[in-house]
């Protein structure tokens, strides 16, 4: 009877359904209550500590429908790195001993690093020490086997280790709380379980934003407050974030995007191509639209969570995109990675050119962020690409017209002639040569423009510089996620080599032989596929000002209208849900 | 704004969205809107797949041997002679129960080592870069000797696993539209304007100068066995050379042989010298190229003939000879058809099922009208899932389609193959989607799920070709068994199986 109460690994709780709903509304119903009763605005400490208790049950019993046993795992770091951020205030303050804080900090870092690695990355490096050694290592869960010692039946299988929900976000989570401490920034949480309830909260338990201690758990102690207006912006994250994730998210990926991927050689080179490009706004689109959601229902518990994007496709070169993509995660990068590395001042513990050690930790950075992402070597490659892209463009920004002319000639020229000389027969030399090509043309345009100084003031050419920068960006990026989407929703057992194969095949349609006259049959056959796209794009794109103030409107309106529009577009959404399968259509024979 | 307030909200837009429901459901086809129940459905947990066979067929091919590699070690193949054209036939006997009626083709495969056998696998895009037909070939290969991948086109547009094939001119490689194309399944703009010979492979390349077909075998995923034959399927005032042997047809090779197989289709037969994983083949002249074979001349070769998109309706309005001239000429003795798939979208009534399987019918019909020699296989479509008011589910069709694919293949004396009920029957596609065996579109099977399937077939196959041969021993050598035991045990040993 209370089936619907277990963990059931094909039934997660997810924000798109109605499940988490009916849970939402249950959970906000006790809240309400807990908050009203007998106090009104001016709550007491102990009822705010009964607040925090109460959401931390609902998110363990959250992240015990997603997750299962799982739950132990949460609550075992919950426990540790409490009690050791304790132990590291205690040395640190109390004490004035930071050699001993400072191995009370290496320890939590270690035992989170540790569950991490285990969970998330011991196939990786066991197929790395095969690859090595010529071994035939294969993984084994002592948890699990630990855990039939326990059980009747023997239940878990010890030959698999199963990645945990959300463990990378909870575990960076708990290393920034144990390090603020370290860095007396934070003092440690006072209550357990005020601690576990900054852990577990459950908007953003699974996917973030990476909150920070020190900005979440001062909220612990505040009384709740929404504004009216912000009640109306929460609604609208939540409507905006449903409509991402289910009608741009989802139907793109369903219909198109998870095919090609799957596939690429059943499709032609111009379809692998906007595959890519649609891949871009996919992913925005889920990732964006579930943070929008959590902010949104955190919002309605009087809880704020950080911005986590910011229209990242607006950026001009790659280090602007990672400022507006997945803030979270690059601020918590920038603070425990980069920063410790040296940041721009010094390379492997020694003193460097501000250019060298900022260019040098911007990579290595950039190349942890990419195994954060996932375990495969394609994420790697991905991460490494992100950082080359930043490198190369901080140089370039650094050149003057003359040199960035001549410099795009000779690449453009030394591909050109690469290709001829190897008769094409390399697809990613031909998709290099086609780029720089590309690039050397804006680049000879703007020199000319620059040489006559035309349209030098012109609001217009600035338009078009803009423009040019955000596409050139744009596609840049799309290029980089090749990898990554190959490499995601995979087997961790076979990922590398699926992921390599996948990446490849795609490489091999994009940079052969493309039929251009399928390009229209294409936007005829798939044109919802293609209106997302061009929808996505165009509303990506308008003026954050304008945004703005449509967000506002809509907070502004009356109750029953937004409780209408809230409904309405739950119907909108169910529409695509339910939205027949676009049929597969060959435009190769 | 306090929470009790928010509260309201939350619950009044609840309500407004369940009355919706109730008010509306299933009303419109336009505005589509759940039922109340569809929806607390969401909570309750999910009801397990129709099918459990799905874990049987999971784990089935870990049972079977590793296909890492080859060896090659393929038994000197007898110089070309008429022994392709004349394998013996053996005439029908009744099977034991249950199994695949295939009986020319459990014959002729007990004489595989003297004489080729011939298998050609024609189906959609579920066949598609050689997947099915690999392991197939492989398994039958590993038992029955053989080697090479059989027939391919002369312009591979979707590279296979089991071979790198490209073409080129003075070693500059050309992209694949270089060449022009006539394809008998594609738009109409592909196809051929004034005719219908297509060819074996229903599409045919034209040159009007020197092309350069480079093609090596591949070991990395599901080796093949090495060639020591080429067959080249092409039309008049075209010449042939073998690179880098430079074996140029009509001066300097050996052993070689040209037939005339049809009034616009011709053969040449090179027999080489070795066993070889690569060659390049340069084609001259002014004419049409039907497609490329590398074989051995003994043991059991494979072709793999996928028809992006094709419902399998369509070889009436190809030229029947060359398909018979071929299928003559190379000892086919199994005809695999695998259709079905790209029909169901379209199939909406049983009515429409019947039209479609009397279509197949007649192109089954067509193709073995003049051939009689080889035995058919049907391989009816795969489980297919579709969007039903928000529900995932099987097309509504599927099953009595392949019901009555199977009632109609049965009456022309074939054998049929219920992928559908082999998966699991309804539904059973969403389950493979779990494993990592069907893609997201839930249509077309992954690597993984393509590898199974051809793994539940090579196993069929061989398992029945031992059961034939078992039933067909002479019965004193197996005294315990009375005179009509063999039947029954092999009928018994099979219904415990399934």
């Amino acid at each position: 009877m209370f089936d619907f109460l277990k963990y059931d690994p094909t039934h997660p709780l997810l924000f798109t359904q109605f499940y988490f709903w009916a849970f939402f509304a249950i959970v906000y119903g006790l809240f309400a209550l807990l908050m009203q009763a007998g106090g009104g605005d001016k709550v007491s400490r102990s009822r705010l500590h009964a607040r925090n208790i109460y959401l931390m049950a609902a998110s363990w019993f959250f992240y015990y429908k997603t997750s299962g046993i799982f739950l132990l795992i949460l609550a075992f770091i919950t426990v540790s790195d409490w009690l050791i951020g304790k132990q590291i205030y205690k040395s640190q303050i109390t004490n004035h001993k930071p050699q001993i804080a400072k191995l009370w900090l290496i320890l939590s870092v270690v035992i989170d690093l540790s569950l991490l690695f285990y969970f998330k990355y011991a196939y990786f490096f066991t197929n790395i020490f095969n690859d090595l050694f010529g071994t035939e290592v294969q993984v084994f869960d002592i948890f699990a086997y630990i855990g039939n010692g326990f059980s009747y039946d023997g239940r878990f299988m010890v030959d698999r280790i199963i990645l945990p929900v959300g463990i990378s976000f909870y575990i960076f989570q708990v290393i920034s709380y144990a390090v603020d401490i370290y860095r007396g920034k934070i003092e440690p949480v006072r209550n357990i379980l005020d601690f576990g309830f900054y852990v577990s909260f459950f908007p953003q338990l699974v996917a973030g934003p990476i909150v920070r201690a020190s900005e979440f758990v001062p909220q612990l102690y505040k009384p709740f407050f929404l504004s009216r207006r912000m009640f109306g912006i929460a609604v609208f994250w939540i409507l905006n974030g449903l409509l991402k994730k289910i009608i741009l998210s989802d139907y793109l990926a369903v219909n198109f995007i998870d095919r090609v991927f799957q596939s690429p050689m059943l499709f032609t080179g111009f379809e692998n191509f906007f595959a890519l490009l649609t891949y871009s706004v996919q992913v925005y689109a889920d990732f964006s639209g579930y943070t929008d959601i959590a902010i949104g229902i955190a919002l309605l518990m009087g809880f704020y969570l950080p911005q986590n994007f910011d229209s990242p496709y607006k950026s001009r070169n790659p280090q602007e995109f990672w400022r507006r993509w997945h803030q979270s995660l690059s601020r918590w990068l920038k603070g425990y990675v980069y920063i410790p590395l040296g940041g721009n001042r010094t390379l492997l513990g020694r003193p460097a050119s501000k250019l060298l050690a900022s260019n040098c930790n911007s990579f290595l950075t950039m190349l942890i962020g990419g195994l954060w992402h996932g375990a495969s070597w394609n994420f790697v490659i991905w991460g490494a690409l992100n950082g080359v892209g930043m490198i190369v463009n901080k140089i370039w920004r650094a050149m003057n017209e003359h040199l960035r002319f001549m410099l795009m000639l000779t690449v453009a020229g030394a591909l050109v002639a690469a290709r001829y000389l190897t008769h094409s027969a390399y697809p990613l030399l031909n998709m290099l040569e086609v780029w720089a090509v590309i690039l050397w043309i804006g680049t000879s345009v703007w020199y000319v423009g620059w040489l006559w100084k035309i349209g030098a003031t012109s609001k217009f050419v600035a338009w078009v510089d803009n423009a040019w920068a955000i596409i050139q960006t744009f596609v840049f990026i799309s290029f980089t996620r090749l990898f990554f989407r190959s490499a995601s929703n995979l087997d961790p057992a076979t990922a590398n080599k699926e992921a390599w194969e996948t990446a490849k095949q795609m490489v091999t349609q994009i940079g052969g032989a493309w039929d251009n006259s399928i390009i229209w049959p294409f936007i005829q056959e798939y044109k919802y596929v293609v209106l997302l796209f061009v929808a996505g794009m165009t509303i990506h794109w308008l003026p954050a000002r304008f945004k703005q103030r449509y967000r506002l409107a809509f907070a502004a309106l009356p109750l029953p209208v937004i409780v209408l529009i809230a409904a309405a577009t739950v119907l909108i959404a169910y529409q695509f849900i339910t939205a027949d399968m676009q049929p597969f259509i060959y435009f190769q024979f | 704004m306090k929470p009790s307030k928010i509260l309201v909200c939350i619950l009044a837009t609840y309500i407004v969205l369940g009355a919706v429901c109730l008010l509306f459901a299933g009303r419109s086809e336009v505005v589509r809107v759940p039922s109340l129940s569809s929806v607390f459905a969401d909570i309750l947990p999910k009801k397990p797949c129709a099918t459990d066979s799905i874990g049987e067929i999971t784990d089935l091919a870990d049972t079977i041997a590793d296909l890492s590699d080859v060896s090659d070690t393929i038994p000197a193949a007898p110089a070309i002679a008429d022994t392709i054209r004349k394998a013996p036939v053996e005439l029908p006997q009744p099977l034991p129960q249950g199994m695949l009626n295939l009986p020319l083709f459990y014959a002729a495969l007990q004489h595989a080592d003297k004489q080729p056998v011939r298998i050609v696998h024609i189906g959609d895009s579920q066949i598609e870069e050689d997947r099915i037909s690999m392991i197939i070939r492989r398994r039958l290969q590993d038992k029955f000797g053989g080697g090479g991948i059989g027939l391919v086109p002369m312009v591979q547009t979707i590279p296979t696993y089991t071979a790198a094939q490209s073409i080129e001119q003075n070693g500059r490689p050309l992209p694949y539209t270089y060449v022009k194309r006539y394809v008998a399944y594609g738009p109409s703009s592909m196809r051929i304007k004034d005719g219908n010979y297509y060819g074996p492979m229903a599409q045919v390349a034209y040159i009007n100068e020197p092309i350069d077909v480079s093609i090596e075998l591949l070991r990395d995923r599901v080796p093949t066995y090495s060639y020591d034959m080429i067959r080249v399927l092409y039309s008049d005032s075209i010449d042939v050379t073998i690179i880098p042997d430079s074996i140029e047809i009509g001066r300097t090779l050996a052993s070689y042989q040209t037939d005339t197989l049809t009034e616009r289709m011709r053969q040449l037969v090179i027999r080489l010298d070795s066993l070889r994983r690569s060659n390049l083949i340069r084609l001259s002249g002014d004419g049409y190229v039907y497609g490329l074979s590398l074989e051995t001349s003994s043991g059991v070769q494979v072709d793999n003939i996928p028809m992006r998109g094709a419902a399998g309706t369509n070889f009436t309005l190809m030229a029947r000879e060359p398909f018979t001239a071929y299928f003559r000429e190379t000892g086919t003795r199994l005809l695999i058809m695998q259709f079905g798939g790209n029909a169901m979208p379209s199939i909406k009534t049983h009515y429409a099922v019947d039209r479609y399987v009397e279509s197949m019918r007649t192109q089954i019909h067509h193709l073995l009208h003049d051939y009689r020699d080889a035995s058919l296989l049907f391989i009816g479509p795969a489980d297919m899932i579709t969007v039903v008011d928000g529900e995932q589910m099987t097309y509504p069709m599927l099953p009595y389609l392949d019901q009555q694919l199977q009632q109609m293949v049965e009456e022309e004396g074939g054998a049929y193959y219920s992928l559908f009920r082999k998966m699991g029957g309804a539904g059973s596609m969403i389950a493979w989607k779990e494993k990592g065996l069907a893609g997201e579109d839930m249509i077309h099977f992954t690597r993984a799920g393509a590898k199974k399937v051809g793994e539940m077939l090579a196993k069929q196959l061989i398992e029945d070709y031992d059961l034939y041969v078992e039933s067909r021993k002479p019965k004193a050598e197996n005294p315990d068994t009375t005179e009509s035991q063999p039947a029954i045990e092999a009928t018994d040993s099979i219904a415990r199986e399934d």
